[in-house]
């Protein structure tokens, strides 16, 4: 594995860890392996993105960490428990409650209007009160720049607005770890920056977050980047918190570090 | 060949659909067979039964005394008639089988040429030389009906001044004058000796009362002659004319007065049974398109595909219209095949309703029309359906489906976390209404029809309504076998009342007169204001008045302040008609007056009594008392009007309402199922969506079946209205058939409650079912990769 740039780990608190992580399934008769006994860790507040070429495994690895897929072979532990082992139940549980996603297609439901599509997975959480909901989807909405529509429905929006509120949606219940999968794949270059700024805020706010990518824009944000190659994380680089003036050697950065990963 | 490669592939991936058309088609192929079929065999069997015994145009009832050797040659040298056959019966006022009492009378007669048994087995004919054994007698299946009785049975008649005669029931006839269990009079077989006994007893009797009780009866069998050509009516008022047969008679019934009554309550059921039929043809239609648009709308970019390929949009929509014919079809044969063993079952009841043996045939020549024509409309609906088809562009199909679905609805309700999911049903609901309006409209009618069901249910079964409809609803019935003085109906009333309070009685006779020459039944009053269900004018309080009903009006085209003639043997007076009303007796075919109006015409006798009672737990001790106490003047009996007479009524309703529901419950399940599939494949991106914030399979199947839950009770709403309008109409264009033109619908909670329970459980519990392929929606389905 090549390790790029220096990390204390010992500093940070491990929040989610894959142990000899295997997904494999019979195609044609023929047994393929997506993902080949992966170990890794996730950091509390590290912006933690994974890149590799198409097929490489990247959403699957995304898929298996956050249970929404089940793994073939290893553990994912988180608080102790063993993500691959939960029933349903509990798999729900973890969903509205610990961890959010974010698509690259936004996925919103189209008969909800922006404001009930963000409160309503908020809705679910029996701790919190429907008002304190509201005012948390108020203060998303206006944070993620969409105040204004937020009476509309999905169609009646942009693309980058409705990604803004599928953002929005994932974080309404303050996951510790937020999943996003290509959030950036469908949206235009304007887009992509608001929807990546939005990203790098909630970071910076101290929100954990595990990204898939490929494109290069997003992998800048990140302060930890991992390679997948044929179902194995074959890099890493670490870089420190993202800041818009040091975009130009960030960029230098990654790129040498994606060219010797043969990106 | 590529439409059949498309067809058979189409029919392989959407086996729910088709299997759900091939049901609901099956249904009504099945239905529409059977109705039909009953339908045309009855007729068959009935005029075969007519050419068999081969009565006469005219039957008269006409009581010894009456039948002078005068009239009988008049009649006889008339050139209107080819022959009359005299039949010389004894009058029964009453009988008794299974200990329960029918006031009908009963014409006992010797064996004749008319005689015609059923076998045992009554599955036809019985060897014709048979022999009446004494103390054997045989009875039409009108009687078997009635009173649920088998061969080998106990009969006791009643003759006159309480004279009685057991008898063992040795078989039941065919016989076509008056043997349907519509029709009042029968007649029933004895041997010769005990006809003679019985003949000589009521002889003696009637010498020994000086009274106008007789039950020396004779009825004629006239047969028109081959030169009049007129109609059974036309012959009868013609008759009457040149002889007063009518006049002196006390009953007739033309052949097609006959005929009528027999296949009364027949027509009514299968007039019924079609209209249902046919609107679930609307259903099955509703639910064709409901599926057919959302397969367009599904199948967007393969259709688009086709297109691409060099499909036309004919040929498309030919795949489509093959598809569903095929289903249609395929439900069409089962049904004709399932009718077979549904018409043997079907057989029996019509023929305890009509007394005649109908043969088990399909008629599959009408049934096989209907079924095309059924056929022929769901093609003509398809290729309407598919329409949008013609509008799909290939070029947008494939670059990624159809526009995106606009959510904007004037009913759109806030969503809270408080009734969350009931909140998320509703906005699934109302966002996208169009989709579930062909729902609504299947369960307002199913509700319409298991409400109107219900309504006639509660027709049969309330008094108010009964008496507007002109019946006259009594628990406790009395028939005098004499003329009864004032003191010995007062000694009755004050019998009756030393266990209840009367709250209600009616002395009546009826009696057929001639009204404007044409043989009509009249109901006699000895209270007048008791006459009952008038809608226009007022009773006939005067002598000279009388109340005729709508039917009579209509028919005879009279008004109030109209005066008619009535005739009764040689007395014949005017009258003016004050009012109008309606009664189901002889379908509508009656008139009112007084006792004072009738003594006018020579009728200065009533010969029944009807009472409600204020308690009627104890009617049947009354009754014996009453038959202990007077049983030389009267025959008590008991009379509920929910029962007396009206079981079958009650039954085949019942078995109306039966139907109604299973066949409403068996379309709810269909729809559902049909539907839910279709919004499972449309919702399922949505369903991964919630799955993936953290809902539940349980929640979101509790929010689908909440849905249709919503639906059904809109639905059920719309079908409640339809029925508060319609139902009333609709029953009375049904009893208009059995004289009746208003009737007072009556709605009890049961009405309202029941329809939508079993409407909304059954959407509730479908739709939850039919959402258990939710559980199998995984959320990484959402995953582009």
């Amino acid at each position: 594995m090549f390790l790029y740039g220096e990390r204390n780990y010992e500093m940070k608190e491990k929040i989610l860890s894959a142990e000899d992580l295997s997904k494999s399934f019979a195609h044609n008769g023929k047994q393929l392996h997506i993902l080949s006994h992966i170990d890794l860790d996730l950091y509390e507040g590290d912006f933690t993105v994974i890149m590799g070429a198409s097929g490489s495994g990247k959403s699957t690895l995304l898929y298996a960490l956050s249970g929404m897929d089940r793994a073939t072979a290893g553990k994912v532990i988180y608080k102790d428990m063993d993500i691959v082992k939960l029933n349903e139940k509990k798999l729900t549980e973890l969903r509205h409650g610990d961890f959010g996603f974010v698509f690259q297609q936004m996925h919103l439901i189209g008969n909800l209007s922006l404001f009930e599509n963000i409160a309503v997975p908020g809705y679910l959480n029996k701790e919190v009160t429907a008002r304190e909901v509201d005012a948390r989807t108020e203060e998303l909405l206006i944070k993620m720049g969409i105040e204004s529509v937020k009476t509309h429905m999905p169609s009646q929006v942009s693309g980058g607005e409705q990604q803004r509120c599928a953002i929005a949606r994932a974080v309404i219940h303050s996951p510790k770890l937020l999943f996003a999968d290509e959030p950036t794949g469908a949206l235009n270059r304007r887009n992509t920056t608001e929807v990546l700024n939005l990203l790098t805020e909630l970071n910076k706010a101290g929100q954990s977050i595990l990204m898939v990518t490929h494109d290069m824009r997003a992998a800048l944000r990140a302060d930890r980047l991992l390679y997948l190659e044929d179902g194995r994380i074959t890099g890493e680089l670490t870089l420190p918190p993202y800041k818009k003036e040091d975009e130009k050697s960030r960029d230098a950065q990654v790129n040498a570090w994606l060219s010797s990963m043969e990106w | 060949m590529e439409i059949w490669t498309l067809v058979k592939a189409n029919i392989r991936n959407k086996k729910g659909s088709f299997f759900s058309i091939v049901l609901l088609m099956t249904i009504i192929s099945l239905s529409v067979t059977v109705i039909l079929s009953l339908k045309r065999n009855t007729k068959e069997s009935m005029d075969a039964l007519w050419e068999k015994a081969a009565p006469g145009e005219l039957t008269v009832l006409i009581k010894k005394e009456s039948l002078t050797e005068d009239l009988l040659k008049r009649v006889e040298d008339s050139g209107l008639t080819e022959k009359v056959e005299d039949i010389p019966v004894i009058s029964a006022d009453a009988s008794v089988i299974n200990d329960i009492t029918n006031g009908n009378t009963l014409f006992m007669r010797k064996r004749d040429n008319w005689f015609m048994p059923y076998n045992d087995r009554l599955t036809g004919y019985a060897d014709e030389n048979i022999t009446i054994n004494r103390g054997e007698i045989y009875i039409p299946i009108g009687i078997k009906t009635d009173h649920s009785c088998n061969i080998g049975d106990k009969m006791r008649v009643y003759t006159i001044y309480n004279h009685y005669y057991d008898f063992t029931i040795a078989g039941f006839l065919a016989e076509p004058v008056v043997g349907s269990e519509t029709i009042g009079w029968k007649q029933a077989y004895v041997s010769d000796a005990d006809f003679e006994q019985m003949y000589a007893e009521a002889r003696t009797e009637e010498l020994a009362h000086d009274s106008e009780v007789t039950a020396d009866v004779h009825i004629l069998q006239i047969y028109q002659s081959e030169n009049a050509d007129m109609t059974s009516v036309e012959f009868r008022r013609a008759l009457n004319k040149e002889t007063g047969i009518v006049d002196f008679a006390f009953g007739t019934l033309t052949m097609s007065e006959s005929q009528k009554y027999t296949l009364l309550l027949t027509d009514i059921i299968t007039a019924a049974l079609l209209v249902f039929m046919l609107m679930l043809t609307a259903v099955v239609l509703i639910v064709m398109g409901h599926s057919i648009s959302t397969g367009i709308q599904i199948g967007y970019g393969e259709l688009g595909i086709l297109k691409a390929q060099g499909f036309s949009k004919e040929k498309i929509r030919l795949v489509f219209i093959c598809q569903y014919l095929f289903a249609e079809l395929f439900g069409s044969l089962a049904g004709i095949v399932l009718s077979v063993p549904v018409m043997q079952l079907m057989k029996n009841i019509f023929f305890d309703i009509t007394g005649i043996l109908s043969s088990d045939s399909l008629a599959l020549g009408a049934a096989s029309l209907l079924i095309g024509f059924i056929l022929v409309l769901s093609v003509l609906f398809i290729w309407m359906m598919t329409y949008k088809i013609t509008k799909i562009s290939p070029v947008r199909a494939i670059s990624g489906g159809q526009e995106t679905v606009y959510f904007d609805s004037l009913f759109q309700t806030g969503i809270h976390k408080k009734g969350i999911h009931a909140g998320l049903a509703l906005r699934q609901l109302t966002s996208n209404g169009k989709r579930y309006i062909g729902i609504l409209f299947i369960i307002a009618i199913l509700v319409f029809f298991m409400m109107t069901v219900m309504v006639l249910g509660n027709l049969i079964n309330s008094k108010t309504s009964l008496e507007a409809m002109g019946f006259m609803p009594t628990e406790l019935s009395v028939e005098f076998r004499t003329e009864l003085s004032d003191k010995q109906l007062e000694d009755i009333e004050t019998k009756i009342e030393e266990y209840t309070p009367i709250s209600h009685k009616y002395y009546i006779q009826n009696l057929y007169l001639s009204l404007n020459g044409e043989q009509t039944m009249c109901c006699i009053f000895r209270n007048p204001e008791e006459v009952p269900a008038i809608s226009k004018g007022r009773a006939p309080l005067y002598d000279n008045e009388i109340v005729i009903t709508d039917v009579l009006a209509e028919e005879y085209a009279l008004h109030i302040g109209d005066e008619v003639t009535v005739t009764h043997k040689d007395e014949k007076k005017t009258y003016m008609i004050t009012g109008f009303n309606q009664s189901m007796n002889d379908i509508g075919r009656v008139f009112f007056m007084s006792l004072e109006g009738s003594a006018n015409i020579g009728i200065e006798n009533i010969y029944h009594g009807g009472y409600s009672l204020l308690d009627d737990s104890e009617v049947d001790r009354i009754a014996a008392e009453l038959n202990d106490s007077y049983g030389e003047l009267i025959v008590a009996k008991v009379a509920f009007y929910e029962t007396g007479g009206g079981d079958m009524y009650e039954e085949i309703i019942n078995m109306a309402k039966a139907l109604i529901y299973i066949l409403s419950v068996v379309f709810a399940f269909v729809v559902v199922h049909m539907v839910c599939t279709k919004t499972f494949i449309q919702e399922r991106r949505d369903i991964g969506i919630y799955k993936a914030c953290g809902f539940t399979a349980g929640m979101l199947r509790l929010q689908f079946a909440v849905r249709f839950l919503l639906i059904a009770v809109v639905g059920v709403v719309i079908g409640m209205v339809f029925s508060i309008f319609l139902s009333g109409t609709a029953i009375s264009q049904m009893l208009r058939l059995a004289g009746v033109s208003t009737i007072e619908v009556s709605y009890t909670p049961t009405t309202f409650i029941l329809p939508t329970v079993v409407i909304c459980i059954c959407f509730f519990i479908f739709a939850y079912f039919a959402s258990r392929k939710i559980k199998r929606v995984e959320t990484k389905e959402l995953v582009l990769e």
